[in-house]
């Protein structure tokens, strides 16, 4: 029984209190009786299915589905649950007892597939009977449908972000350094610039992509390494402003991360900084990060000794 | 071994994140599900949301955490039974603590307090991420809708009155969308412009139309939100 591969794969959700107060709270908005009863059972099922994707680790985007907007639902009979990735799977409710799901003209074009579930009310649970790749009758019989198997294969896997690169510190004191850091000279103006002691490492990354805020306003971040006695080594980093700004982006935030991401300091530019930094002393295998960050957007720069 | 240890077994043997396993987990809480040895004491003292929402966790932390199921311990059903009555117990307080905040909350309704003020409840959150503003939108039911009905009627840029079926300025989306928040048919609205346009035409304009503006109206009614 088990290594039937036929076997026609379906889920059964429990809906939750919370699932059915977002459905109650959606189609409260509609006045069109008619409209609300519609946005209550897309909701439902859209519910049903995100819950079904993150159990199986598969990435969603509710708020940026049509289904989770008020004037979409308003608009259009739509349920559709974006899948990230891969893009909008429409989650068609049934009642018990259907043999058939009709597709409203709303929902033929422009999904990558179609999951039909079948919400009791009495149990509170629905069920996604199957999946559908199209529609081209404009109405999926539920007896044809293809097994949930089939969806999981659809669904593209996710890509794998590679891994930042690590820069290695101890190479920086070799005189090796890593491609993306400039000598500080080149991005740091002289007015800025302080005298470094020679048996100091140092180099200079522009770091871009900190949101409209600073956009045409990269700031550098520059890291000092040297030797310390007992083989421990000194780290400095400091942001500075470039081109023609003397002085920082308020509430900019140079932040040094744990090896595990956890914020080990963070230092926040206040109107008026020339620069901000943060000076510790690291040991032989230590790992962390530097972050500089305004508001949402920043960029991580990940060290090891 | 039974049918369900050997379903658990079978989902363990394959890489997180991989197709093989999303369906060995699929099949295995399908089994389970029609097994009928799913068991939790006190379930039908409570409406079927307490258990479901107990039972939700349970679905999620079997996913998550198939690799720790050890069969030298227990069987599937046992593993799954177990963490079911924890569950239960968490989800029994968080709805007697519902229960009592929503009492309290009648209480408080008097006082003043900021419309996004969450909710307390004592769930593990702390908060039942409802809002009191949430409470009045459920009293007044198209106020949401009133906003984006007088927003296309405004149309500020003028964007929604510009975009229209070609050849026709008349049939445009402002005209067509407010027509059809006022509940009109397609029959009544395909008469405005003298039946000059097809049903597929317009209805095909309107759909597209509707996505194109889609994140604009979210980010108006976001920010009406916002508002409270």
């Amino acid at each position: 029984m088990m290594t039937n591969l036929t076997e026609h794969l379906t889920f059964t959700v429990p809906l939750t209190a919370e699932n059915c107060r977002q459905a109650e709270t959606f189609s409260r908005l509609h006045k069109n009786p008619v409209k609300a009863r519609q946005v209550y059972l897309n909701t439902l099922a859209v519910q049903a299915v995100n819950f079904y994707c993150r159990c199986l680790g598969i990435d969603t985007d509710l708020p940026a589905s049509h289904s989770a907007q008020p004037a979409m639902q308003a608009f259009l009979d739509t349920a559709d649950l974006l899948v990230k990735g891969w893009g909008r799977l429409e989650c068609r409710p049934v009642l018990r007892g259907a043999k058939g799901c009709p597709l409203p003209e709303d929902v033929r074009e422009d999904r990558v597939g179609y999951v039909v579930v079948e919400i009791d009310e009495v149990a509170k649970e629905a069920k996604l009977l199957g999946f559908a790749k199209t529609a081209p009758a404009g109405v999926l019989i539920l007896s044809e449908l293809r097994s949930l198997e089939d969806l999981i294969d659809e669904i593209p896997e996710p890509i794998d972000e590679p891994a930042p690169p690590v820069v290695n510190l101890l190479q920086w004191l070799e005189g090796v350094f890593d491609a993306g850091w400039q000598a500080v000279e080149e991005l740091v103006s002289p007015k800025l610039r302080p005298a470094f002691k020679s048996q100091v490492a140092k180099r200079a990354k522009l770091i871009r992509d900190l949101g409209i805020d600073v956009q045409g306003h990269p700031v550098v971040l520059t890291i000092n390494v040297w030797e310390e006695e007992a083989g421990a080594v000194g780290v400095k980093a400091r942001v500075y402003p470039t081109g023609e700004d003397t002085t920082l982006p308020p509430n900019l935030k140079l932040t040094v991360l744990t090896d595990t991401g956890e914020v080990f300091k963070e230092v926040t530019a206040r109107s008026d900084d020339e620069f901000i930094q943060y000076e510790f002393e690291a040991e032989r295998g230590d790992k962390f990060g530097v972050r500089v960050s305004l508001g949402d957007a920043g960029v991580t720069e990940q060290f090891s000794i | 071994m039974d049918e369900l240890d050997k379903l658990a077994l079978e989902a363990q043997q394959h890489p997180a994140k991989s197709n093989a396993r999303k369906k060995a987990l699929t099949k295995l809480i399908m089994a389970i599900q029609a097994s009928g040895k799913l068991y939790c004491k006190g379930r039908y003292d409570y409406p079927p949301e307490v258990y479901n929402e107990a039972l939700q966790e349970v679905w999620l932390k079997v996913c998550e955490h198939i690799d720790r199921y050890d069969r030298s311990k227990a069987n599937a059903i046992t593993w799954v039974n177990d963490m079911l009555k924890w569950r239960f117990q968490d989800a029994v307080d968080k709805h007697r603590n519902r229960k009592r905040v929503s009492q309290d909350n009648q209480r408080k309704w008097v006082q003043t307090l900021s419309l996004d003020a969450p909710v307390k409840s004592s769930d593990s959150d702390g908060e039942s991420g409802e809002t009191f503003l949430d409470s009045i939108a459920q009293n007044q039911p198209s106020m949401l809708l009133q906003e984006l009905r007088d927003y296309i009627q405004e149309d500020p840029e003028g964007v929604f009155q510009h975009w229209h079926i070609i050849n026709h300025p008349e049939a445009n989306y402002r005209t067509i969308a407010l027509s059809y928040l006022e509940d009109k048919s397609w029959a009544e609205i395909l008469a405005v412009f003298d039946n000059q346009i097809t049903y597929g035409k317009i209805t095909s304009f309107f759909r597209h139309s509707c996505r194109h503006f889609a994140p604009q109206f979210q980010d108006y009614l976001d920010r009406k939100e916002g508002l409270g």
